[in-house]
């Protein structure tokens, strides 16, 4: 044994550090003199610190390998008995590896992009390594004082580890976690590029343009790992849906709400050098919400929010988002001239501007500070606190900004040098509107998200905000989005002509009202009831509201699905009708036949594979769809991959918008969704939304660490057997006392059977269960693939104009067989299904019998109140504490049995336990915040975007006006330069 | 190995070649142990390996710092200016043009409006052309110039040279003993190395 190993892995880590400050001190040495010798000093320190991280990574995994137990992380988080497999995936299995796992794949986006750098963005390199080495500092800072993995047991070395949390070993487990850190980590690409943009003072489209690449990858990972968490959660946890508006799944969320909104306001800047400020405030976000989930995630507090920040290592991460703020905030506001397109040669004038900007900025925050402490202290309700403190903040910041820029403006023609707007209905004006709504819908989820810290603020109570209250606010938020989505594209940019708009509209508004006449009528037939009624979680006006909408989610969703879809058809469609028209239609149009040969195959396979499909519509369906699209794909294929890259961007971007509807189809059948606990004897039957279920009886197997009790079922449908699905418990030795859940699941087109047992008594052999219906489920991840061959089109590399179509052709054949795989991979990864007490968290533990849906809307909206566990929904705690969720049900349910109401139950329970006690927090008084300040926001927002407009349209009728008649005269001639143009143009998109 | 023959002090292994040689080193050694005595003892191959490379690589940038080592003349070249605002502005007229033409042809925007908006923008991208030919115009003067005073100055150089190649038969320095052409600055004669009479 290694006598000095965990001296050896610190010492890697200071390794880590000083390398990177070097590098750190060299770049900005670059970045300052540009003197080149230094610049390539830095690049090469930044590949001699991603190695030394590299080192340290093998380091620990070695540790893991040869059973270090004197490590505490890793006789923490494994044991002798472990495959090698799971040994390496132990590697980010626990809060101090998993820190170290994200700097490594940091480092392997800095070595990355120093590489494909090269000689380019000569100046911006300087700053964008110094960043990048800013934030490995603050992650070795973290492990060397905090959450080092190499440090040593008080203890000394145990004879064996304690091995891996079940839950973790399993194949989404492994997957899930690295895919979402790309996308987090990825997020600090941009944000170095846009701090290297702000110190160097280019802030013109350069910065934009380099990223882009780096923005869309990290976006496309954010878009994987959280639809990996989805299927984790519903096919490990057992409690038979994908999203829980937890905590941590909001973390990995915002990032990719904001990365979005970036996506799309970059094309405004490229076109009209316009949102400056508003895209670089959009970077630091992303970046922000990244290092915030991260925070979240890894502070310890993972399952509640109750514990916020209390284990040491949240405060570093506190401080680096104070640093990180001060930082950008200042250099923005130090680049403020440069950021509104103001353009002078007088160094002393902006200078001046500079100073005034900083100035202003800093201290309209410093009186924002004590305002807010003083308004708190005054004598008056929450409610009206916390308005008058947004107030105040408002007008402040407005008075400060208002200053600044009319500092800026002042005797200075700058008006004509802004960028201006010809018409509201063009594309700039809906990508306006899609930031708002994103913004929006991350302010919602942000404050709800953190709303603990808030209410313990405003009124001292830590009101924890349940999934009952996500899902009733967020089915209009996000049909909001989605609607814009599509209506957006319908836009084009500059001007959309009014009769061509209307001409657009016509055939997805057919389509829509076709299918919304179809679905009112035959919808309730199909089992797809076009309005369905839920329960509202406010009475009052408000609830009524949100009920009333609510009632017609699925309607909406569906129909917007389809008007969206058709939308995107169309617009390909168009697509191809241009390209016939200009004559490049016919390249490439030898591969219809070979797409036909594709299609009959496909059929063929099909038909010889008949036996396996469940249904006769299932089948006509599958065939249908993959004759079409394999007749379809090869020519679509090529015109996707030979179109110039600017519009292949956009079509990728189509895709993938193609691909969010069919993610928000799945998501609509959540109106549909049934469930039904039940308890049966052996070959008892049970029928629900049209499927049989007959109870074989209980079936016992052992291994070598574990009893595995079935309860086997068999599923038929129309008096078909579908076939026999085993939900279980699973008792390990190591914990006998837990037992694991065991999902099984039948998977359609058009529901998922979701089954869980429960108790199953061995002297009768009766045994519980729960049955979930979850309809459309599938879509989700069917829609999630193609998000992500589209987003793979979209950053497909540009075809040098060297390379042959041929070549050009059968690259984008391997990108499209290689993205297809990798989705079809991920879909159909045959897991097994796991579910498991984790630690000593109840979280989604067990099972919890409810006996009708009157008990679950109640259990659900009250929390456990035992102070053992992290406060969960009584409609999933398992407590058995005393006072714990167990005994509670028993007591609401002779409450409900001695006649009293929900709502009369609700109010004594939170009058028992006050309103922490509540998932939705009561709408009164100071609780209003959690919806009124988004919404308030939200509102405001709009107004702004209304005044920008406003703004740059009149700046575009006013001084060019007079121009107007001379481009109707200069039209009609041509001249030298129009030659010139045209060759540019022609350039233009290579 | 060859390279011992040679001196010590001209024993050296460029920076390229010792990366690739660590590198192939670590992953053949590391493969061969990892077959032989495990995982465990592969991985403390490959510790070591990147360990090496990890120094190697801070040892070159810290010689490059210090100016040892070759810097990539990219690097050195002068910074490429930010693009001016005109430039800029080119940019967007051109991609306005472009994506005005591309929505016209999907038809989004009519004909009327294509031909008023087409117009428009290309009048701004020519204005704009114009303007950057405009601030242009000095510098395509000076350069003209400085063309033109170097041409001057090669014609007169030439002429020059032409004249000295023309005198230099007179100017050489002839041997006494052999009658053999030396050059001027020779001190003995190539020929039959007799002392060359000075002429200065």
């Amino acid at each position: 044994m290694w006598n000095t190993f965990p001296l050896f892995g610190g010492a890697l880590l200071l390794c880590v550090m000083l390398a990177a400050s070097y590098t750190l001190g060299v770049s900005v040495w670059a970045g300052a003199t540009g003197k080149a010798r230094a610049l390539q000093a830095a690049r090469f320190g930044a590949y001699g610190t991603v190695t030394f991280v590299a080192v340290a990574v093998i380091a620990l995994a070695y540790a893991f390998v040869s059973h270090d137990f004197r490590l505490r992380y890793v006789a923490h988080y494994s044991d002798r008995s472990m495959p090698i497999g799971y040994l390496f995936t132990a590697l980010w299995g626990g809060q101090d590896g998993s820190l170290l796992w994200w700097l490594f794949l940091l480092s392997l986006y800095i070595g990355a992009c120093v590489k494909w750098l090269g000689r380019r963005h000569v100046e911006l390199q300087p700053y964008i390594i110094a960043t990048l080495m800013a934030i490995v500092i603050f992650f070795c800072v973290l492990m060397t004082y905090s959450a080092n993995p190499f440090a040593t047991s008080i203890g000394g070395a145990r004879a064996d580890g304690e091995g891996l949390n079940p839950l973790l070993q399993n194949f989404y487990m492994i997957i899930h976690p690295p895919s979402l850190y790309i996308g987090f980590v990825g997020c600090s690409v941009p944000f170095a590029f846009a701090v290297a943009a702000l110190v160097t003072g280019r802030l013109d489209a350069e910065w934009i343009v380099a990223c882009r690449k780096w923005t869309l990858f990290a976006w496309m990972f954010l878009a994987i790992g959280n639809t990996l968490g989805m299927l984790w959660a519903y096919e490990e946890l057992g409690w038979g849906g994908y999203w829980a508006w937890d905590p941590v799944e909001n973390a990995a969320f915002m990032p990719f709400l904001t990365a979005s909104a970036f996506v799309h306001s970059v094309m405004i800047q490229e076109r009209r050098g316009l949102l400056k400020v508003w895209n670089i405030t959009l970077v630091c976000l992303t970046f922000f919400m990244t290092i915030f989930g991260t925070f979240l995630t890894r502070s310890g507090a993972i399952a509640s929010v109750h514990s916020f920040a209390q284990s040491s290592i949240g405060t570093y991460f506190v401080w680096f988002l104070v640093f990180t703020f001060v930082f950008i905030f200042t250099l923005i506001l130090y680049r403020w001239p440069e950021l509104r397109n103001f353009v002078t040669d007088d160094k002393a004038h902006i200078r001046t501007l500079r100073i005034a900007a900083v100035a202003t900025g800093w201290s309209m925050l410093g009186i924002c500070a004590p305002g807010i402490y003083a308004v708190t202290k005054l004598p008056m309700s929450s409610l009206a606190q916390v308005i008058l403190a947004s107030v105040l903040c408002g007008a402040a910041v407005y008075t400060g900004i208002e200053i600044v820029y009319r500092r800026i403006t002042h005797n200075v023609d700058y008006e004509s040098k802004r960028p201006e707007l010809e018409s509201i209905i063009s594309r700039e004006f809906t990508f306006l509107l899609n930031n708002w709504a994103l913004l929006g819908f991350l302010l919602f989820v942000l404050v709800a998200t953190t709303f603990p810290m808030l209410s313990e603020a405003i009124s001292g109570e830590k009101v924890t905000v349940g999934p009952p209250y996500y899902n009733a606010w967020v089915q209009p938020l996000g049909l909001v989005i989605f609607s814009l989505m599509g209506i957006g594209t319908l836009f084009g940019w500059k001007k959309t002509s009014p009769s061509a708009l209307k001409r657009a509209f016509i055939a997805p508004g057919i389509a829509v009202s076709v299918f919304i006449a179809l679905h009112l009528a035959l919808g309730k037939m199909l089992g797809f009831p076009a309005i369905v009624w839920g329960d509202a979680i406010y009475g009052g006006v408000l609830g009524t509201i949100l009920r009333s909408f609510n009632a017609f989610t699925p309607l909406l969703g569906f129909s917007l699905c389809v008007f969206n879809g058709a939308v995107i058809i169309q617009e390909f469609v168009m697509l191809f009708r241009a390209r016939k028209k200009s004559g490049a239609g016919k390249e490439g149009a030898w591969l219809w036949p070979v797409g036909f040969a594709f299609s009959v195959i496909a059929v063929l396979g099909l038909v010889l594979m008949r036996k396996s499909f469940p249904s006769a519509t299932a089948f006509g369906v599958i065939v249908i769809g993959a004759s079409l699209a394999a007749l379809v794909a090869p020519y679509f294929l090529y015109t996707l991959i030979s179109l110039p890259h600017t519009s292949r961007r956009r079509y990728g971007g189509y895709i993938v918008h193609f691909g969010i509807c069919f993610v928000f189809f799945g998501f609509t059948g959540k109106s549909w969704t049934v469930d039904r606990e039940t308890t049966l004897a052996p070959h008892e039957h049970y029928e629900v939304s049209g499927y049989d279920l007959e109870y074989l009886g209980p079936r016992m197997e052992l291994d070598v660490n574990k009893r595995m009790v079935f309860g086997d079922i068999a599923v038929s449908r129309g008096g078909t057997r579908q076939g026999v699905l085993s939900p279980a418990k699973f008792m390990y030795k190591k914990m006998p006392d837990s037992p694991t859940t065991e999902v099984s699941m039948m998977h359609s087109l058009r529901d998922d059977l979701y089954l869980v047992v429960g108790n199953i008594n061995p002297q009768t052999k009766v045994a519980s269960f729960q049955i979930h219906i979850n309809p459309l489920v599938s879509w989700i991840w069917f829609g999630a693939i193609i998000l992500i061959f589209g987003s793979i089109v979209s950053m497909w590399p540009e075809v040098a104009p060297a390379e042959s179509r041929v070549w050009a052709y059968s690259r984008g054949a391997a990108g499209a067989i290689a993205s297809f795989t990798l989705g079809i991979l991920l879909a159909s990864m045959p897991a097994p299904a796991w579910a498991q007490t984790q630690g000593t968290s109840s979280l989604h533990a067990g099972t919890v019998h409810i006996e009708n849906d009157r008990e679950r809307s109640l259990f659900s909206s009250l929390r456990c109140m035992c102070g053992t566990c992290a406060r969960d929904l009584l409609s999933t705690c398992t407590c058995d504490a005393p006072g714990g969720a167990n005994e509670m049900r028993e007591m609401l349910r002779k409450k409900i049995a001695a006649g009293e109401t929900n709502d009369q139950i609700i109010l004594e329970y939170a009058q028992q336990y006050g309103s922490e006690a509540l998932s939705i927090p009561p709408n009164r008084g100071a609780m209003r915040a959690i919806y009124a300040v988004p919404l308030v926001a939200i509102a405001a927002g709009g107004a702004g975007v209304i005044v920008l407009i406003r703004r740059w349209q009149s700046t575009s009728r006013s001084p060019r006006g007079s121009s107007k008649p001379k481009t109707s005269k200069g039209a009609s001639k041509r001249d030298d330069y129009d030659d010139r143009l045209d060759e540019e143009l022609r350039d233009l998109d290579g | 190995m060859a390279k011992a023959a040679t001196p010590p002090t001209e024993w050296r292994v460029d920076f390229a070649t010792a990366a690739a040689g660590i590198s192939i080193f670590t992953v053949a050694a590391g493969l061969t142990i990892g077959f032989v005595f495990g995982v465990a003892s592969a991985l403390l191959a490959f510790v070591t390996g990147a360990l090496l490379g990890a120094i190697l690589l801070v040892w070159h940038s810290l010689r490059t710092l210090a100016g040892d080592a070759e810097v990539d003349p990219a690097f050195e070249a002068a910074p490429a200016q930010a693009p001016s605002e005109l430039d800029e502005q080119k940019r967007r007229a051109l991609r306005s043009l472009k994506d005005i033409e591309q929505d016209h042809a999907v038809g989004k925007i009519d004909d009327a409006d294509f031909a008023a908006l087409d117009a428009e923008y290309r009048e701004r991208a020519k204005d704009v052309i114009k303007e950057i030919d405009a601030t242009l115009d000095p510098y395509r003067a000076k350069a003209e110039a400085m063309v033109q005073s170097h041409l001057e100055k090669r014609a007169a150089a030439t002429k020059a040279e032409a004249e000295a190649a023309a005198a230099a038969p007179e100017e050489t320095n002839a041997c006494a003993e052999c009658d053999t052409p030396n050059d001027t600055d020779a001190t003995f004669c190539k020929k039959c190395g007799a002392k060359l009479t000075s002429e200065s």
